[in-house]
């Protein structure tokens, strides 16, 4: 089978505050420590377990973004990943969800993927739309929050994560999946897997390698657009229950009102 | 070479028969120990020759003169006697066997002073043997016992040992008797006598019938040997001579990690020849189980089955190591096993557990107290290694550990360029700023951003502005030394992030390799008039550890100091004023491993401490050399403790045991481990965990306005 993993590089959510350029409305990714997005290495995982467990499968990594992406992508083939494929394009910068899964389809549709996975959103644009666009753009069906995924004969089947549970969901492949943040445990990368990550098939691809035309893509191809920007309101302090003999019965209806119990 | 009084033999045909069974026995010894000495062979190389005249001065001292055992003086002294004793027997043994050819050694054998002192000693061994017995089978401390090896190897030794006493007071006794005291011997003259009434042809007989069973009791013990932990007898002394000499606490560096085939140890033979004879030289004795924080508070790890583990592997595998099986080696080799398991188990994940090695905090009791220089340790983070970087098999909570170190240079999810915040007010240039200051504070991670080692930071740099040091820090430019990552087993990542390190301290001229002209072209602005060295210090002694001992690895040599000891020096250099005895709490000062055990700092900062406290230092049960670890060496200050009673709390416990009121310590991690095991037993209320520099620091306040509130009251 041929697997896809659609990953991104982004400002490390753990050290890097935020900062919005005004202008473009923009987060800002340069002079930052640039990372592999910590949700797309838990879905790397899951892509490696699949891969592993079916045997005679290719799993390859893609991601769009500038040359400083390749970083993210050396880093999935240390963790096992087989191959990757890095878009990279001046005419790229800029791209919304449009124009990013626009990018992104073309390229996997060259590929003939099997079963593509996605992780649910990204962790600094959190927009959790391009999965969707990707699966709308290759004509594929999708199988959205997977914390497990097998694939029985020529179909995928997950178990999808509910406010209760998770239901059971299957699709015919070829198809796309998004994996349930906190669903699987990152790699740490071996130093086989560091030093044969050098040596692994790596690929880059321009707009015009992938036939697409420099106006559908980028600030010149998107549609969506930010309107303003803002501080998100501090988080309000939290409420303290003292016990005077019924702390438990307060905090079992607090659960209750939020579906916690 | 006078002849014998009596013929052992009794004529050619018994000593023929003697010659073919002497030497089968000697065969089958050479074969087996051939085996050993083969599989050393085919291990890794490593160099243990330097130091050649402390190597022999440490051989007589330990080996010839047992020190290594004394320090435990019951067991010791049985065992000095034994070992001298088996000596000295080895000579009467030769003249017994020269008597089969007619013979006896010269000088000595016919010698009565020779004959007293071989018998004074078959009694002291027979005393020996009486406190090894007792201790073995009633006594019983748990550290003799052993997983891998079963409870009967050592009565069986024991028992040998016994009837090799035996036999020879029973040659004596019938030769003399048999002589009528030409063949003159102590335990003869005592005990021959009362069987002239036999006769002599009776006597000599009997004569007859104890040589051989002593010749034959003293071969089945050579060919018993091999495969007993009494192999020790033959390893012990070359493990002795080759044991290490270089700075305690580096660990060894794993070269050419681009190009490596493996990366640590999985399989017994990728130990190096001395870590090998280390299994051999085991005693079995079992001190370091005695002295280990993780066996103490219930951990599955158990030094001494660490070492018996790969021994145990390395000769399962001898086969595979060795190649195609031949006579030589169908030979068995270990033959006293509790479990006789068929099957081949991995060494990592099989025979030793991967919770044992993961329980280790490197603290280094084992090897302090080893007598025979068996290094633990390093043994157990070769295993590290291959757990981490080979099969990315390590506790979950370890992976932020990596990710943070390799992303941020420091081990939370906290940017590096926040690092000198802890400094914003105080006064502190960093080194940009300052590039010719005398002496580099490294502050590392904890002193930068953990809440509480802030304050000890900011004690710190209180002390050193009272003396007037023309001191700097690094800031961003800091990163963590690497010591967590090394000692988890990410060899890979120490690498990294000591190499980061080292080109930002030989940048503003610190390496004390760098040639003058070096330093006074390299673009800093450090001007390079002076050649003297100058002095990194810091409070926390792993990155001390780290960067003394283990950056000259890779070529990064500095002068550097921890704080206990440069405090020390500022106050005997008159350049830090301070009260002495003004603090009149009680007062116990616990020594870190990576300065005490691993450095050899005990003196300096207990000399602090007397000066400042009234009470002087109150020391504690386990104290200097055989400290108890805080629990948070070895990268286990990252690690979830999941299985036993606390390490942190044991130790706080122990100083509660002192009736002490502070709970000194001198390393960031002590502190942080105190602090949280005091909270643990709930002591707040009795016991305060200090760093010396906060001590200091409130002495110099003390001395600035004598009227302030004063400590502890």
């Amino acid at each position: 089978m041929k697997i896809f993993v659609c990953v991104k590089q982004i400002p490390d959510p753990n050290t890097v505050e935020s900062k919005l350029d005004p202008a473009t409305k923009r987060l800002v990714r340069t002079g930052v420590s640039l990372v592999l997005d910590p949700g797309d290495e838990t879905t790397i995982a899951a892509a490696i377990k699949l891969r592993d467990s079916l045997g005679n499968s290719e799993l390859t990594a893609i991601s769009m973004g500038p040359a400083s992406a390749q970083e993210a992508l050396r880093r999935a083939l240390a963790m096992g990943v087989d191959r990757a494929i890095l878009i990279s394009d001046s005419a790229l910068a800029g791209s919304d969800v449009l124009g990013t899964a626009r990018t992104l389809a073309a390229a996997l549709k060259r590929e003939n993927p099997d079963l593509i996975f996605c992780s649910t959103e990204s962790t600094d644009g959190y927009t959790g739309m391009v999965p969707g666009a990707i699966a709308e753009f290759l004509g594929l069906p999708q199988l959205t929050f997977a914390r497990e995924i097998n694939v029985e004969g020529t179909k995928a089947v997950i178990k999808r994560v509910t406010q209760t549970g998770y239901e059971v969901v299957e699709s015919p492949l070829p198809a796309v999946v998004t994996i349930a943040s906190g669903s699987f445990e990152a790699i740490y990368p071996t130093m086989k897997g560091i030093m044969s990550a050098r040596k692994k098939p790596f690929s880059q691809l321009s707009l015009s390698d992938l036939g697409l035309d420099p106006s559908q893509v980028g600030e010149a191809g998107a549609r969506e657009q930010v309107l303003s920007i803002g501080k998100a309101e501090a988080r309000a302090a939290g409420q303290i229950i003292k016990d005077e003999g019924n702390a438990a019965e307060i905090i079992a209806d607090f659960l209750q009102r939020h579906q916690l119990l | 070479m006078a002849p014998p009084a009596i013929s052992p033999t009794g004529g050619w045909i018994g000593t023929t028969i003697f010659v073919v069974i002497f030497l089968a026995a000697l065969t089958v010894f050479g074969l087996r120990v051939g085996q050993l000495v083969t599989l050393l062979a085919k291990a890794r190389r490593e160099d243990r020759t330097d130091h050649l005249e402390e190597r022999i001065g440490d051989f007589l001292l330990v080996v010839l003169g047992q020190s290594g055992v004394l320090r435990d003086p019951i067991p010791g002294l049985a065992h000095f006697f034994t070992f001298w004793g088996f000596i000295i027997i080895q000579f009467g043994l030769l003249n017994l066997i020269l008597g089969a050819f007619n013979g006896s050694l010269p000088l000595i054998g016919h010698d009565h002073t020779f004959a007293a002192l071989l018998d004074l000693f078959v009694l002291f061994v027979l005393v020996s043997l009486i406190v090894f017995a007792v201790r073995r089978g009633i006594v019983r401390p748990r550290q003799l016992s052993s997983r891998l090896h079963g409870p009967w190897d050592g009565f069986i030794i024991l028992g040998l040992i016994f009837l090799v006493l035996l036999t020879l007071a029973l040659v004596e006794t019938f030769g003399f008797a048999a002589s009528h005291g030409e063949e003159w011997s102590l335990l003869g003259s005592w005990f021959g006598p009362s069987f002239y009434g036999l006769g002599t042809a009776t006597n000599v007989a009997l004569y007859r019938v104890f040589w051989w069973a002593h010749i034959l009791t003293v071969l089945s013990f050579l060919v018993y040997l091999p495969g007993s932990k009494h192999l020790h007898l033959m390893a012990t002394p070359f493990n002795v001579f080759f044991r290490n000499y270089g700075p305690r606490g580096a660990l060894p560096l794993l070269e050419n990690l681009e190009e490596r085939e493996d990366y640590g140890v999985s399989k017994a033979e990728q130990f190096t020849w001395k870590q090998l004879l280390d299994g051999y030289a085991c005693t079995e004795c079992g001190r370091c189980n005695t002295v280990c924080p993780a066996t103490n508070t219930g951990k599955p790890l158990l030094p001494k089955e660490i070492i018996l583990g790969v021994k145990e592997s390395l000769l399962d595998r001898r086969h595979e190591i060795v190649g195609e099986p031949n006579l030589f080696q169908k030979l068995p080799l270990a033959d006293v096993r509790s479990n006789g398991h068929e099957e081949i188990q991995p060494l990592v994940g099989g025979v030793i557990s991967k919770e044992a090695l993961w329980a280790c905090t490197t603290c280094g009791a084992c090897m302090e107290i080893c007598p025979v220089s068996i290094e633990h340790v390093p043994k157990i983070v070769d295993m590290r290694r291959s757990l981490v970087m080979e099969e990315s098999d390590f506790p979950p909570e370890v992976t932020s550990l990596f990710n943070n170190i390799e992303r941020n240079g420091n081990p939370w999810e906290i940017s590096n360029d926040r690092r000198a915040e802890w400094a914003a007010g105080l006064g502190v240039p960093l080194m940009a700023e300052n590039p010719d200051a005398e002496v580099l504070y490294w502050v590392g991670c904890m002193g930068s951003f953990d809440q509480r080692n802030r304050k000890v930071a900011t004690a710190l740099v209180k002390i050193l502005k009272a003396a007037g040091v023309n001191f700097a820090i690094l800031g961003p430019e800091e990163s963590c030394t690497g010591d967590p990552a090394r000692r988890i087993g990410n060899e890979y990542l120490w690498q990294m992030m000591a190499q980061q390190n080292i080109e930002v301290l030989n940048s503003y001229g610190f390496n004390t390799a760098q040639t003058e002209t070096a330093t006074a072209q390299n673009g800093h602005g450090h001007n390079g008039q002076t050649s003297r060295p100058r002095t990194i210090i810091t409070a926390c002694p792993h990155c001390f550890n780290t960067i003394k001992n283990e950056y000259p690895q890779l070529g990064g040599h500095y002068e550097v100091i921890h704080h206990s000891v440069f405090i020390d020096r500022l106050i005997r250099e008159g350049r830090l004023q301070l009260p002495s005895g003004f603090d009149h709490r009680k007062l116990t000062y616990h020594d870190p491993c990576y300065v005490g055990r691993y450095n050899g700092v005990y003196d300096e900062p207990r000399r602090v401490l007397t000066v400042l406290n009234s009470n002087g230092v109150t020391e504690m049960r386990r104290n200097r050399n055989r400290s108890f670890c805080c629990g948070g060496g070895g990268g286990r200050a990252w690690m979830e403790e999941r299985i036993g009673k606390r390490v942190n709390q044991t130790r706080v416990n122990e100083a509660l045991e002192t009736e002490a009121e502070v709970l000194a310590a001198a390393c960031p991690f002590c502190i942080m481990m105190f602090e949280d095991g005091v909270k643990g037993v709930e002591a707040e209320e009795r016991l305060q965990v200090e760093d010396i520099a906060e001590i200091v620091a409130r002495a110099l306040e003390e001395a600035a306005t004598p009227s302030a509130s004063r400590a502890g009251q």
